[in-house]
């Protein structure tokens, strides 16, 4: 083998193998590198798909079959840390308004940075507060910020994983209906299974998300009889403004403007006003379903919740 | 079918036609005269491996950064680089302006090509399979029937089908240029020389049949010389100073630019010092040989249309169905598809074969076959196509742009701001002259497709009147076919 042939065969030779080591090599000194020592760099990516927030490194080879799993981000108090956010999909962003985080947008593709020093110990809810796609409401995670030395806590699990599948019902079996899109909506991460509520928003004047297994009594109907007559007239669709005949329902008009009212929040959404005005905007927001839930499938979630109702038994 | 017979001179080709007149098919500058250095550089044994080397490390980085870069098509190297970058270069100034010299530098055959050689520099001289050379490897032959560019045409057809998830989803771009690149290399140690780029490569394909309107070609200065003179043919057979022909060429036969690779071995290995890198006029091969061929020109220009229609236009149903990988409609995608395959394959050429018979019809001769109208009469296509893709690839480039700007300090998406580009807010470039430069690349499309239908035309009639009537039908639908476009770039 002649020189020029020897020195074509080291340099493919020594490509292959440099090409990825360069780019490692390039990417943990310069650019992880780059950030002042001591700072603790945490890179997290943002994953519509199954909604993480993940510390594993996502790309090509498993951004399609693999299911990753909401970080959850220890340190230890006094760390000063980069948080590194990069969008591996859509449009997202990260608020955690406890540790006063954010919201930092975060552009598909792009990476922002944002820095903090872990001066509180304590468990810490992260949320996606952009609209990313159908598991955007189970996109939550904890930042766990523990006194030196000491082993993290252990956070709560965050309600049900958006993975979870929902049997399809029929149309028609209208409160199976609703129960089927308040779980496939999400509804579910925000007001609980079951419509039990009690997801804390930080810095929302109710402190809480109101439970709504007991709209019956929110819409005036105190009977169970009164219930089960109302749901019959959502399934029949009828114009509760055109009716020539009022049903059984004590307050009857009371009850509608309720239910104009819970129909009105569901289709437009609601601000969650602050507890303390100059705090944090609260994470968690009521969206506007209108482009996504028809008027019957919003019927149908009313019709759900208001079965959810836990009636006293009479012979008690 | 009468066939042009070529008289070879220095700087001039000229077309014997069937009436005995002969046609100048116009200039022939010999670069190799014009400037001796660029003879001497392209008989330099290492100029390929220096060419491809440097594409092959870029190739590395390309699949490295789709395997584990960011997963946004725009933010990803290998998708912007390729897809929009080498796309548009390769259509709108490697093709038309130096031929298949895409497949000069092109990376997968590199390894294929070292496995039969076991060199990347050097020649192995020996004699094997009436060759002056060694190679290593099985050195079957290709079926004969697959001998064609029908797979081509197919695979080609298929890739542009998932155009929407090579375009945003940056690891089915590795699947696919790493599957050729994987393919290429097992075929070359199995069958001999560039089979794989002579007969499966998607790319080669559209760049062999658009290589013909190329106004660069490699030729044998004067073919007497190569037919009586030269007993060893060592274009083909090779030479201790060249590999014999990788792409089955005889030098002395070549009249298209269409399976030239430009590797240059002939130029290296011609012991008579009788091979011309010539600059020519556009649109200089006119001659479509088979079904396989005139089908290319189909499918290229039905891919034209509906990307023109699915990425360019306003319609946001057919852009949900091509993009699938999003919008996982598979019913919706399934339409695309058909769609697709059905105008390539049946719709066009249907057209086409219509509008060949009524030529026929018109001519009012029936020296001339429907069957010889139908594909001779397909190269009319080959300008169209070509100047149609480059009027929907600019629009591309000028949208892109500043992506491949950004990519450049970022390539995997990570962060990096390599040489300070990487923040640069995405906007479009110039797009407000988009169809300023549509509307002439689709009418110069139009006006070599007719005038080289023309000449095609004169080729196979004696009368110039039954030539022309010949030509009517097809001059229709091709005039039809640039209205469309232009209605589509301009609303």
């Amino acid at each position: 083998m002649n020189f020029k042939e020897r020195l074509a065969t080291l340099s493919v030779i020594i490509s292959v193998i440099a090409v990825p080591i360069t780019i490692q090599w390039y990417h943990g000194n310069f650019v992880l590198g780059g950030f002042p020592e001591g700072t603790k760099v945490i890179t997290l990516s943002a994953v519509a798909k199954g909604g993480a927030w993940t510390l594993d490194s996502v790309n090509g080879t498993n951004y399609w079959w693999k299911d990753f799993k909401p970080a959850t981000i220890n340190i230890e108090e006094g760390d000063k840390v980069v948080l590194r956010f990069v969008s591996t999909d859509v449009h997202h962003r990260f608020y955690c308004p406890e540790l006063n985080i954010g919201p930092v947008e975060v552009e598909p593709g792009h990476i922002v940075t944002a820095e903090f020093e872990a001066n509180k110990t304590g468990t810490y809810r992260y949320y996606c507060t952009a609209m990313c796609g159908d598991c955007h409401f189970y996109m939550q995670g904890w930042i766990v910020v523990t006194a030196k030395g000491q082993t993290p806590a252990e956070p709560e699990e965050i309600a049900v994983a958006c993975t979870q599948h929902y049997e399809k019902p029929p149309e028609n079996d209208m409160v199976t209906w609703g129960r089927y899109l308040y779980n496939k909506n999400a509804c579910i991460s925000c007001h609980g299974e079951n419509g039990e509520g009690g997801v804390e928003n930080p810095n929302y004047v109710k402190d809480e998300i109101p439970a709504h297994d007991t709209l019956a009594e929110k819409l005036w109907l105190k009977e169970k009889e009164h219930v089960d007559i109302f749901v019959e007239m959502l399934k029949s669709r009828v114009d509760f403004e055109d009716l020539e005949e009022k049903p059984d329902i004590p307050l009857f008009n009371l009850v509608t403007l309720q239910y104009t009212a819970a129909k009105d929040l569901i289709k437009n959404g609601k601000h969650c006003a602050k507890l303390d005005a100059t705090g944090p905007e609260p994470p968690l927001q009521m969206l506007s379903w209108r482009a996504v839930l028809s008027d019957y499938d919003i019927d149908a979630i009313i019709a759900y919740l208001l079965t959810l109702y836990e009636w006293e038994d009479d012979e008690e | 079918m009468d066939k042009p017979q070529q008289d070879s001179t220095d700087t001039i080709q000229k077309t014997v036609q069937p009436d005995g007149k002969v046609k100048n098919k116009g200039f022939r500058i010999d670069l190799f005269k014009l400037i001796p250095l660029t003879k001497k550089i392209c008989q330099w044994r290492s100029l390929q491996f220096l060419l491809v080397f440097p594409t092959m490390v870029i190739f590395l980085v390309f699949l490295y950064s789709g395997l584990f870069g960011s997963t946004v098509g725009n933010r990803n190297i290998i998708v912007i680089f390729v897809w929009i970058f080498w796309w548009f270069l390769l259509i709108t100034f490697m093709v038309p302006f130096a031929s298949r010299i895409w497949c000069l530098v092109c990376p997968f055959p590199f390894f294929g090509e070292w496995f039969q050689r076991l060199a990347f520099i050097k020649v192995r001289v020996g004699k094997m399979l009436g060759m002056r050379n060694k190679m290593y490897g099985l050195n079957k032959r290709w079926p004969k029937f697959l001998s064609n560019i029908w797979l081509q045409n197919i695979l080609f057809l298929g890739m542009c089908t998932f155009s929407a998830m090579l375009l945003t989803r940056p690891i089915v771009s590795v699947i696919a240029l790493g599957g050729l690149f994987f393919i290429a290399t097992v075929l070359s140690m199995i069958y001999r020389q560039r089979t794989f780029c002579m007969y499966l490569c998607p790319v080669g394909g559209f760049q062999g049949l658009y290589a013909m309107t190329s106004m660069l070609e490699l030729r044998a200065t004067d073919k007497e010389v190569c037919r009586k003179t030269c007993k060893t043919k060592n274009c083909l057979t090779g030479s201790e100073k060249g590999w014999g022909c990788p792409w089955f060429q005889y030098m002395g036969k070549m009249e298209r630019n269409n399976y030239c690779g430009m590797c240059m071995e002939c130029v290296k290995s011609c012991p008579n010092d009788n091979i011309s890198l010539n600059v020519r006029p556009f649109c200089s091969d006119t001659l479509i040989k088979g079904y396989d061929e005139a089908w290319k020109s189909f499918i290229m220009l039905a891919l034209a249309m509906v990307y023109s229609v699915t990425l360019l236009g306003p319609y946001g149903t057919i852009k949900d169905w091509a993009n699938v990988a999003e919008t996982r409609n598979w019913k919706g995608f399934g339409i695309y598809a058909a769609i697709i395959w059905f105008t390539a394959l049946v719709a066009i050429p249907s057209v086409w074969a219509l509008g060949a018979w009524l030529g026929k019809v018109l001519s009012g001769s029936d020296k001339v076959s429907t069957k010889e109208i139908f594909i001779r009469y397909s190269y009319m296509l080959v300008p169209l196509g070509l100047l149609a893709w480059i009027a929907f690839s600019f629009p591309l480039i000028m949208i892109n742009g500043l992506y491949i700007v950004s990519i450049v300090s970022d390539p995997l998406g990570w962060g990096w701001n390599l040489v300070g580009t990487a923040d640069i807010p995405w906007a479009p470039i110039f797009s407000e002259y988009t169809a300023h430069v549509q509307i002439p690349l689709l009418l110069l499309g139009l006006f070599y497709a007719i005038k080289r239908g023309y000449d095609i035309s004169l080729s196979l009639y004696q009368d110039k009147a039954k030539a022309a009537r010949s030509l009517i039908p097809l001059g229709v639908v091709c005039t039809v076919v640039v209205l469309a476009f232009l209605k589509l770039f301009t609303g």
